[in-house]
């Protein structure tokens, strides 16, 4: 069994330092990873990043970790990241990363992630430049998303989880208006991981949204924005199993 | 649309006028101000009730809720406006879910 810890939206900034240590200390009794949904800084700024990285260093546990839109704000998304990793961070964006979680393997796959709708509701790569280049950004954060759980297949992980920091589904978003869903979330996501299979689909971003929802291949969704879990991070037990397979051709499940 | 050739009370807005005081448009602004100005704070609704406006949210701080309320409140003098954001919860989970 690996224990799973996990929270997103964190929005810290200096004057919120030092909140999280506390909790974040007392991860090694309780989980084996501790996994990041991104929106770790209010505007994305190397100093917000700092702080974050004051709260992660040295935990006594690996910590693995997606960017969000606010990480982004500032223009310095890379900054950002080499200073998380810098702290021990591994920060993803279309790649994964393999944890050892005492005899087990657990394989993150994430990336931030972006919007464009569920199916049936969402946006097209059709007309102006600018909306075809926003699906198309959404398409390819999905593909990364997609390549890394096959490679992390690949590496015969027991477990493999996907991180991102937008919604792969509708349902976990439930809270929150429907008119804005298409900001929040990509069925493409969702298609990712169903395609690849995954253990577990983990991601943020949706603050009035719900904690718990599931992919159309049956993967379990968990919102872990921190206003939607109420703690510093909440904990998933995942027990090492056969991954969910790729869903066949139609979408039924072989 | 138009109202050419209609009356109107003298001394009532004409129609349309109204753009920088109507409190819809007002509340659309502030929420846009709160979003992607140095607050950068997209959690928080801003909702129009009748005159009154009701902020709702999450934020990560004491100081950022007061900085929210307190611009909130400073832009919309003359109508009441109920501040119920509350403060990111930082305590450790005191259980586990299974996800046998």
């Amino acid at each position: 069994m690996i224990r799973i810890a996990a929270v997103g939206d964190i929005h810290m900034a200096p004057e919120t330092r030092g909140t999280l240590r506390p909790a974040f200390e007392t991860l090694p009794e309780l989980a084996d990873v501790l996994l990041l949904a991104g929106d770790l800084t209010r505007h994305g700024t190397p100093q917000e990043a700092r702080v974050v990285a004051d709260e992660i260093r040295d935990l006594g546990v690996p910590v693995v970790a997606v960017l969000g839109n606010h990480d982004h704000h500032d223009d310095r998304p890379e900054e950002v990241a080499a200073v998380l990793e810098d702290a021990g961070a591994q920060v993803l964006e279309g790649r994964g990363v393999v944890v050892r979680c005492g005899d087990a393997r657990v394989g993150v796959a994430g990336t931030k992630g972006f919007g464009g709708g569920f199916v049936g509701r969402c946006a097209g790569e059709f007309g102006e430049p600018l909306m075809k280049e926003f699906v198309r950004y959404s398409r390819r954060c999905a593909d990364g998303l997609r390549t890394s759980l096959e490679r992390l297949a690949e590496e015969e992980c027991d477990v493999r989880i996907a991180l991102t920091h937008y919604s792969p589904v509708p349902e976990t978003l439930a809270g929150e208006p429907l008119e804005i869903y298409p900001f929040l979330g990509s069925y493409l996501l969702a298609e990712a991981v169903d395609t690849a299979g995954a253990d577990l689909a983990v991601h943020g971003h949706a603050h009035a949204g719900t904690e718990n929802g599931m992919t159309n291949g049956g993967v379990r969704v968990r919102n872990v924005a921190q206003p939607v879990i109420g703690r510093a991070f909440h904990i998933y037990h995942v027990h090492e199993r056969q991954p969910v397979p790729a869903a066949a051709p139609g979408g039924r499940t072989l | 649309m138009n109202h050419h050739g209609q009356e109107r009370t003298p001394g009532a807005p004409a129609a349309g006028s109204g753009a920088g005081v109507n409190l819809e448009y007002r509340v659309a602004h502030l929420r846009e101000r709160i979003a992607a100005g140095p607050l950068g704070e997209l959690g928080v609704r801003l909702e129009v009730r009748g005159e009154a406006v009701l902020l709702t949210g999450t934020v990560p701080s004491a100081h950022c809720r007061d900085d929210i309320c307190d611009l909130v409140g400073g832009e919309l003098a003359g109508h009441q406006v109920h501040c119920d954001i509350v403060v990111a919860d930082a305590t450790t989970p005191d259980h586990a879910e299974d996800l046998a």
